[in-house]
């Protein structure tokens, strides 16, 4: 028969080295294509972390499921609640598109064309590059899909709510493009990216004025009215209201730890983002945050004085 | 003051003869005189308490100061690389005593004037206490650790520890 091998010598030998080399290369491009996709996790993971473990979306005192939304965030215009970014198709973000994602984190446009409050920090996040985008993307796929539903913001404007955030992003919002510094050190601007656009510590440390902007003249000076009604001290490196008398490697092991100079522990939502994001940074990233921070203009802004 | 009061019922009934009126003019009295020690009493140790738990939120205060000083310079050491490394054990071992005191530095009332502890403490004092007990343990292993001479784990151990202190401060002290 055809087939026989001793019929065809020379097919017989081919055939199965082709067939062997085709398994092989099959199982090297899987390899490959999984490796990648791995270390797309992982770059979102590291990502993630950078950006304070997502914190506001992980109900940590109710112990809620993980980033599964629901925890309460107490502003002067009412109370957001977190919402669920697991990759739960009906309740999480597991249909998002790749544009999807980007248009949320970038413009604060949810799939629907809604506009988000800006207790999402899209204004920091619009800086965010592309690439880490998806990687971060990537990793929130990867988390398990947790099916839980959103719950209703309890705001002080209860109608107009669309329309007062149209003209709040046109209106009130004026957002500036990211400034990299090329005549300064590649640490600070690798700072400066973690801390203004991952990180986003100017949502909490820099004052709001009436309609809930940033008062970008007192940027980072700290706020009184930070999230959950707590106070977000100045980060400027001012001697007396801020963290002048901090060394850079008293600013970077915080961060890692969350013990301050002088011994006392640090609580609330500056706990999470350590605990569940920053501390997990490598030690160059943490003390390039340290380097930025104490480069910047000091502003006196005494937060404890009634 | 109840002996007290008692002793004048006594005195009262030996003046007061023994007819039946005036038996209850004593009895008036006396409920009259008890009463008033009472009300006395209650303000007496109504004072005597703020007076107490203004000492006492000052002392745990400066504990406290001590445990966070031993604990900051500790990590002095550790983040500088300084050279006063065989200081680390005497600094865990003042934390380590510290730690025994937290349960004793907050009786029940002393959560009144100008302290950052909150009620929750004598509300939920069985967690309070697991807590306390938490920083207690792990500041008797940092104490430990410190001994040994094994920098890299007493740096782990360090974190251990501060960890237990949010275990109160999260839940039972008031934020700036």
């Amino acid at each position: 028969m055809w087939w026989q091998p001793q019929a065809l010598p020379v097919k017989n030998k081919l055939i199965p080295a082709l067939c062997r080399l085709g398994f092989w290369l099959c199982l090297f491009l899987i390899i490959v294509n999984q490796a990648a996709g791995q270390s797309l996790i992982d770059t979102g993971k590291y990502i993630f972390h950078a950006s304070g473990g997502c914190s506001c979306h992980t109900d940590t005192k109710n112990d809620g499921a993980f980033l599964a939304g629901g925890k309460p965030i107490k502003t002067p215009f009412g109370t957001f609640y977190g919402t669920n970014i697991t990759p739960d198709p009906e309740t999480g973000i597991g249909k998002w598109s790749d544009d999807d994602f980007i248009h949320a984190m970038t413009k604060g446009l949810s799939p629907e064309g809604n506009h988000y409050f800006p207790v999402f920090p899209y204004t920091s996040f619009q800086w965010i590059t592309h690439e880490d985008l998806l990687a971060l993307k990537a990793y929130l796929s990867s988390i398990p899909a947790v099916r839980q539903k959103n719950l209703p913001h309890d705001l002080i404007l209860p109608f107009g709510r669309q329309a007062a955030m149209i003209v709040w992003k046109n209106v009130v919002w004026s957002p500036q493009p990211f400034i990299s510094k090329p005549e300064k050190s590649e640490s600070w601007n690798r700072g400066n990216y973690i801390t203004q656009a991952l990180a986003h510590c100017g949502e909490c440390h820099t004052p709001r004025n009436l309609l809930g902007a940033l008062k970008t003249d007192m940027h980072f000076s700290g706020s009184k009215e930070g999230p959950e009604g707590e106070l977000a001290p100045n980060i400027t490196p001012d001697i007396n209201t801020g963290i002048g008398d901090w060394s850079k490697v008293d600013i970077s092991y915080f961060l890692e730890t969350g013990i301050k100079p002088d011994g006392d522990d640090t609580q609330g939502l500056m706990l999470e983002v350590i605990e569940h994001g920053y501390q997990h940074l490598r030690q160059e990233d943490l003390d390039s945050i340290a380097e930025y921070l104490l480069s910047l203009p000091p502003i006196i802004n005494d937060l404890k004085a009634e | 003051m109840f002996t007290l009061s008692i002793g004048r019922q006594q005195q009262i009934n030996a003046l007061a003869g023994k007819t039946l009126d005036k038996e209850e003019s004593n009895m008036r009295n006396t409920i009259i005189i008890t009463a008033a020690s009472i009300m006395l009493l209650v303000i007496f140790y109504g004072e005597s308490s703020f007076a107490d738990s203004h000492g006492i939120i000052k002392y745990r205060q400066n504990v406290m100061k001590s445990t966070a000083g031993h604990m900051g310079a500790i990590v002095s050491i550790l983040k500088n690389s300084l050279p006063m490394q065989a200081h680390v054990a005497d600094h865990a071992r003042s934390m380590m005593q510290n730690s025994k005191m937290t349960l004793s530095m907050f009786p029940k009332g002393s959560g009144e004037g100008r302290t950052k502890a909150k009620q929750e403490i004598w509300g939920n004092w069985s967690k309070f206490e697991s807590a306390a007990k938490a920083f207690e343990r792990e500041s008797a292993k940092l104490a430990e650790v410190a001994e040994s001479g094994d920098m890299e784990a007493f740096a782990k151990q360090v974190r251990t520890t501060a960890k237990t202190c949010g275990g109160c401060h999260k839940h039972f002290r008031e934020r700036d």
